[in-house]
């Protein structure tokens, strides 16, 4: 059993952390990353426990985070046993119920660890604080997600290779049949949930940032956390890069003048960040600087964009990636600081059409060799 | 005609092309070799699907550099092995590349019965089975005005019916003026295709053969 166990921690385990590693360092950041000191972000999240445990409301958001962040686990198993590579996985419905149930408790235990910390921190300052029943109640919530990613993930391997077949569906609302169709067709259609997680925490956060008194409105923090939330897009532009390459990589064969695609991916950035758009719109409303909101509305796409692009520059693991994405938000955060901020859209355009008019036919993916 | 200057390709360390000069005029070509030979890094390179060192040149005066739009309208090509989002249903994928590279919905409905494919279009791609992924992608590689169309491997997976007629709709085309460069695993008879040149790539070059 511990083999077993051993493969599908290596399998499923390591690659889900790995592929959503800039989800986690986005979560991270703004966890942790904008508190001035360690001590402040101790006593906020003592806080924030505090609140799950004596407000209903806040119980109730808590669980729909880890709710989505379970339903998150699910469907990376389902992307999974959806590809031929992982059927061996399938040999587990030849072991028993109960040593089946055993294998994927561990590795549900792995795969929920941010959730189980996070809620074990909570029973703990419940336990501090004496809140016996918000106690029990936040435990059985961490069991009961673990049951259900379980008995879900049991159903997805009874179903087999069933779950292999692709059923036709209607987009909710129609996209041109056109390059950027596709691609934003590819965005919500594989990866809504990352989507999703992605848009709740920027959009509230820059939301309700933007909506506090003036007097405690802070630019310079509002730049961080915006630039900490594009950052946190760094995983869907990897995927969103890579299904173009390899799903519509026939489109390297289609007589499309570069400008028109780069426009496009331009194009296809600013659709996405429209939430944020819009949570930004305090800015100019209420803490009255219509051209700080126009600074911040045109780095959006321009700064994603940059991120899509730079992957042209070279064949890149996600590792790769997330540490020269570190590396821009480091510089990007500091030059937000200074009194030159507007630049920072020009820079960005500057930077996206050099690296992609000089890049994008002398792309090649590394792989194995063709024949 | 399709000109092949200094072609070199290589993976790593791995050296896969070596093509000091090659000239194609308007015709119809087999390129044969092992499997590793380099036969669809050669059709890739000539699609403008991957980088590398040379210079493609079409009819003289289009670059596949200085020129990429012009060239790509005149350069079709369908894939050994087809990838499409599998949530796209073919027809999508048939407009959108009808729209880009231009002709008509006439056009394409006649290599359509040509080829034999049924109503599946209609389905996502990720519903077909390679057979069908291949006759889509041999439908697409036919859409517009193209001069050359390369076609890698297209009769593997198709079923012996389907193969006959892909021979017939090749010699069709070649007759309206289209060249074609193909590779191919299979014994092509001379009743089939009667090809101009067959070529054989071998340790990064390119030997000429007899016509078949």
């Amino acid at each position: 059993m511990k083999k077993i166990v051993q493969v599908i921690n290596r399998s499923v385990v390591q690659p889900f952390y790995r592929q959503h590693a800039g989800l986690f360092l986005f979560l991270f950041f703004l966890m942790f990353g904008i508190q001035p000191t360690a001590q402040e972000a101790f006593r906020t999240h003592y806080y924030l426990m505090h609140l799950i445990l004596t407000s209903g409301n806040f119980f109730l958001l808590a669980i729909i985070i880890w709710l989505i962040y379970t339903i998150k686990i699910l469907l990376f198993l389902r992307n999974c046993l959806q590809k031929e590579a992982y059927d061996f996985i399938y040999q587990l419905n030849a072991l028993p119920a109960q040593s089946r149930f055993l294998i994927l408790l561990r590795s549900a235990i792995l795969l929920m660890a941010p959730v189980t910390c996070y809620g074990l921190a909570t029973i703990y300052v419940a336990i501090r604080e004496q809140l016996v029943l918000a106690e029990i109640f936040v435990l059985l919530a961490i069991v009961l997600l673990h049951l259900f990613l379980i008995l879900n993930t049991m159903q997805l391997l009874n179903g087999g290779k069933a779950i292999q077949e692709v059923k036709k569906t209607s987009p909710l609302f129609p996209l041109p049949k056109a390059f950027f169709g596709f691609v934003l067709r590819g965005i919500f259609r594989n990866q809504w949930v990352t989507v999703l997680i992605i848009k709740l925490l920027s959009f509230f956060s820059l939301y309700l940032f933007t909506n506090i008194d003036s007097p405690l409105f802070e630019n310079r923090v509002l730049w961080l956390i915006f630039l900490t939330s594009l950052i946190g897009h760094s995983f869907l532009i990897f995927r969103n890069f890579n299904f173009i390459e390899t799903e519509l990589h026939f489109f390297r064969n289609m007589p499309q003048a570069q400008v028109t695609t780069f426009f496009s991916l331009f194009f296809i950035y600013t659709i996405l960040l429209l939430p944020e758009m819009w949570a930004l719109r305090g800015v100019s409303m209420v803490q009255d600087q219509s051209w700080e909101y126009l600074w911040l509305v045109l780095t959006g796409p321009t700064f994603l964009l940059l991120l899509h692009v730079l992957l042209y520059s070279e064949s890149m693991k996600i590792e790769e990636y997330l540490k020269l994405l570190f590396g821009i938000w480091i510089v990007f955060f500091f030059l937000s600081f200074s009194s030159w901020h507007w630049l920072l859209p020009l820079i960005c355009t500057l930077f996206s059409a050099a690296i992609f008019f000089t890049s994008y036919y002398q792309y090649e993916k590394k792989v194995g060799l063709a024949g | 005609m399709i000109s092949l200057n200094n072609i070199q390709k290589s993976f790593g360390n791995y050296d896969v092309l070596a093509i000091e000069k090659l000239v194609l005029p308007l015709g119809l070509y087999w390129l044969r070799g092992k499997n590793g030979s380099g036969k669809s890094t050669l059709l890739n390179i000539l699609a403008g699907l991957i980088p590398f060192k040379g210079d493609v040149v079409l009819n003289e005066n289009i670059h596949i550099r200085k020129h990429p739009v012009a060239y790509r309208k005149l350069i079709n090509h369908a894939a050994a092995e087809p990838v499409y989002p599998a949530f796209l249903p073919g027809t999508d994928l048939v407009e959108f590349v009808t729209s880009i590279k231009g002709g008509s919905a006439d056009h394409v409905d006649t290599v359509k019965k040509g080829l034999d494919i049924g109503n599946y279009l209609a389905n996502p791609t990720g519903s077909y089975s390679s057979g069908m992924l291949k006759k889509l992608s041999l439908l697409l590689a036919f859409i517009g005005n193209p001069a050359w169309v390369l076609l890698d491997e297209p009769f593997s997976t198709l079923d012996q019916a389907s193969q006959k007629a892909l021979c017939i709709l090749i010699r069709e085309k070649h007759e309206q003026g289209i060249s074609f460069i193909l590779t191919s695993h299979h014994d092509i008879e001379p009743d089939e295709i009667n090809f101009t040149q067959t070529f054989i790539l071998k340790d990064q070059k390119l030997t000429e053969t007899n016509p078949v």
